[in-house]
């Protein structure tokens, strides 16, 4: 192993004991036709039990790939996780076979996905679709599931559950569509819940009912979450702990409340600095990144974000600075962090 | 000097005159019905009032957004006044000229003066042609061009203002990323020097990063060319940063309307009230908002009796605001914020 820079973080740290999830590490890479891409490129982080982290970043940032990676639903040929190590309370997901894993998938960990629309089945009834989850798990009677069923309608805020039961996907909106996602992920009480940005196809005012429900949700079932989006405003008030990500790397993390009040990567900065707010910002202009994120396959030396930061010095072009230690609980990968403007 | 012999406060109809020759496009009570269809070959014994009864006025060179929840009507709006779907009721004027009753071939100059820009670019534009195609279509159509060489400089030309390089227009939609799609889209709808675009829901399947420098370009594009935009988006914190003048939509019809600065100083109806608390302000500091809203969207098959807004807010008085549809009146305050609700004067 290279010489270890002074608080260097990658590799070698222990599992918090506090942690219901800590990832280890992680490279995942897709297969495309010029070859892997490595999408997920030594990421690492800690989930708190009964706490919300959430991973931020554009498009194409790798968020998603490392959701998915923890579901363990990545596999040849659209691609394979590489290396590293995922251990949901003490278990490492990686070294299971694919049937205990199939176990913990919906038992342990359970995954909204973005799209209410394409994830549920248009021809099954939403009863039927949520009671398979219950009974693949539990061996209970018909009557038993459909009581469950019942219940966990109830616990997702849907109106009439004993007609929506016997409803099909086609005739419910958006909102619903993903409350029935979310009545389906619960259905065996997972310990960790991941979404991956489970809003983006609602509304606004359907959004805030999609996280108040969450909160209340988590509040009292203690369940943690894995929060993936590109919404920094519902980061905001929703999650605790945040990690940002860039090129398939981790570029800044630490609880919400720290890296919201200052930022210690460029990149964050210029997040945040985009998220149109009335009154803070000089009317009809916004803050923007600069051009966009860089292709996989045509990475430097340097620093993966030096093409678009406005801090950029000499030294990010020829080497990619390490995940550092910066305050307790922080981390940055930028060599001039503590010159961030706040 | 005339000036200082002038009356300083204009006649009525001085102000109607003056106003008129500002005015862009406007509709009259524009309504569009869909008829519901209860079996496949049943007649229509229903109609969804999709948009009911709106005049909406669109000046020179200003941005006018439309906001609301989905099914609030607010995509058909900017459809009729495009008119490419035709309205039910009312009267469309585009450019003091009465639109609504043009027939298609007619509508071919009009349609240069007029474009769109729709929300998913990846299909709004033709998978099989390249971009230099895509946009040069669209000059050849409207005859901007009087040879090819012509064609392909123009194209050039608003590749260039779009943010994009020249060498662009030999690349296919899928080569590009969603935020430089959205661009080509962009240029296309400029290409034909349009005085009015519809901007539906533009940045909704963009990251934040890309969603800013996307309404960056529309705003420096408009303050270059002059071009009036009517912005339709369901997230009333992002349209305070384009926009002079909001209308807030809510099942056909419009319920507050003001300047952008009006309506988030002071807005008046409950439900703008509850669309600006959905979003949690992150420079501000505030607590996350505790949502005041918690039925879901009236159903637009079976609207609610009296002010559409009445199931789902707080303050909604029996007797009243579930009997008669309130009428969109002038606050007391003036300077053109109007309000549809029964109960807004009361603090």
């Amino acid at each position: 192993m290279a010489e270890t820079p002074l608080g260097k973080l990658e590799g070698g740290v222990e599992a918090r004991p506090s942690s219901i999830l800590s990832v280890r590490d992680l490279v995942t890479s897709y297969h495309t036709g010029e070859g892997k891409l490595r999408v997920v490129d030594g990421v690492s982080f800690d989930i708190r039990r009964s706490a919300t982290l959430a991973i931020i970043g554009e498009s194409g940032c790798g968020k998603s790939a490392t959701a998915l990676s923890i579901m363990r639903l990545i596999s040849s040929p659209l691609g394979q996780i590489e290396s590293g190590k995922i251990e949901l309370e003490g278990r490492d997901l990686l070294t299971l076979s694919e049937r205990d894993m199939c176990q913990v998938r919906g038992r342990a960990l359970s995954m909204v996905f973005q799209e209410p629309m394409t994830s549920l089945h248009p021809l099954v009834t939403i009863g039927w679709q949520i009671q398979e989850a219950v009974t693949i798990r539990e061996r209970v009677s018909r009557r038993q599931a459909r009581a469950r069923t019942m219940e966990l309608l109830e616990r997702v805020c849907l109106p009439e559950p004993g007609v929506m039961i016997d409803t099909y996907p086609h005739r419910l909106s958006g909102g619903q569509r993903q409350r029935v996602m979310i009545a389906m992920a619960l259905a065996c009480e997972p310990a960790l819940l991941l979404l991956d940005d489970p809003t983006t196809a609602l509304d606004v005012s359907t959004q805030a009912q999609i996280f108040e429900l969450l909160r209340n949700l988590q509040r009292r079932c203690s369940m943690s979450m894995l929060l993936v989006t590109h919404d920094l405003r519902r980061v905001f008030g929703h999650a605790s702990d945040v990690v940002v990500m860039y090129a398939g790397r981790v570029v800044e993390s630490g609880s919400v409340a720290d890296v919201f009040a200052k930022q210690m990567h460029p990149y964050t900065r210029g997040l945040i600095e985009s998220i149109p707010e009335p009154g803070t910002t000089p009317h009809r202009r916004l803050r923007t990144i600069e051009g966009s994120v860089p292709d996989l396959r045509r990475l430097g030396v340097g620093c993966r974000f030096a093409q678009r930061c406005p801090m950029r010095i000499d030294l990010c072009e020829v080497e990619e600075p390490p995940l550092m230690s910066v305050a307790t609980g922080r981390s940055s990968r930028c060599w001039r962090h503590d010159e961030v403007p706040s | 000097m005339s000036d200082v012999l002038s009356p300083t406060e204009p006649s009525p109809v001085d102000a109607s005159q003056h106003e008129r020759a500002h005015t862009l496009i406007a509709t009259e009570s524009v309504s569009k019905y869909f008829p519901v269809h209860p079996s496949v070959l049943g007649t229509a014994s229903r109609f969804i009032r999709a948009v009911d009864g709106v005049s909406l006025r669109v000046r020179y060179g200003e941005t006018v957004a439309v906001v609301g929840e989905s099914a609030c009507g607010k995509s058909t709006l900017g459809r009729l006044l495009l008119r490419l779907i035709d309205p039910t009721l009312g009267r469309i004027v585009f450019e003091g000229t009465d639109i609504t009753q043009t027939p298609e071939r007619a509508l071919l100059p009009v349609r240069r003066r007029m474009q769109v820009v729709f929300q998913d670019p990846t299909s709004s534009l033709n998978p099989r042609m390249p971009v230099g195609e895509i946009i040069g279509e669209a000059i050849r159509i409207h005859r901007l061009a009087r040879s090819r060489i012509e064609e392909r400089d123009r194209v050039a030309r608003w590749l260039k203002s779009v943010g994009l390089r020249p060498e662009a227009a030999a690349l296919y939609p899928h080569e590009m990323s969603g935020g430089q799609r959205q661009r080509v889209a962009i240029a296309r709808a400029l290409a034909v020097e349009p005085r009015f675009i519809v901007c539906d829901e533009p940045t909704a399947s963009q990251d934040v990063s890309t969603q800013a420098q996307i309404i960056n370009l529309l705003v420096e594009l408009q303050e270059t060319t002059g071009v009036a935009y009517l912005w339709i988006s369901h997230d009333l914190s992002l349209v305070h940063h384009v926009s002079d003048r909001v209308a807030v939509m809510l099942l056909g019809r419009i319920v507050e309307q003001a300047s952008a600065d009006d309506l988030y100083d002071s807005p008046r109806h409950p439900y703008t009230k509850a669309l600006l608390a959905s979003v949690p302000q992150i420079v501000s500091g505030l607590p996350p908002p505790t949502f005041p809203i918690t039925g879901a969207p009236p159903s637009p098959v079976v609207p609610p009796s009296g002010c559409a807004f009445h199931p789902r807010c707080p303050r909604a008085v029996r007797g009243v605001c579930d009997r008669d549809v309130p009428i969109l009146e002038e606050t007391p305050r003036g300077s053109g914020h109007r309000v549809a609700c029964w109960i807004s004067d009361e603090g």
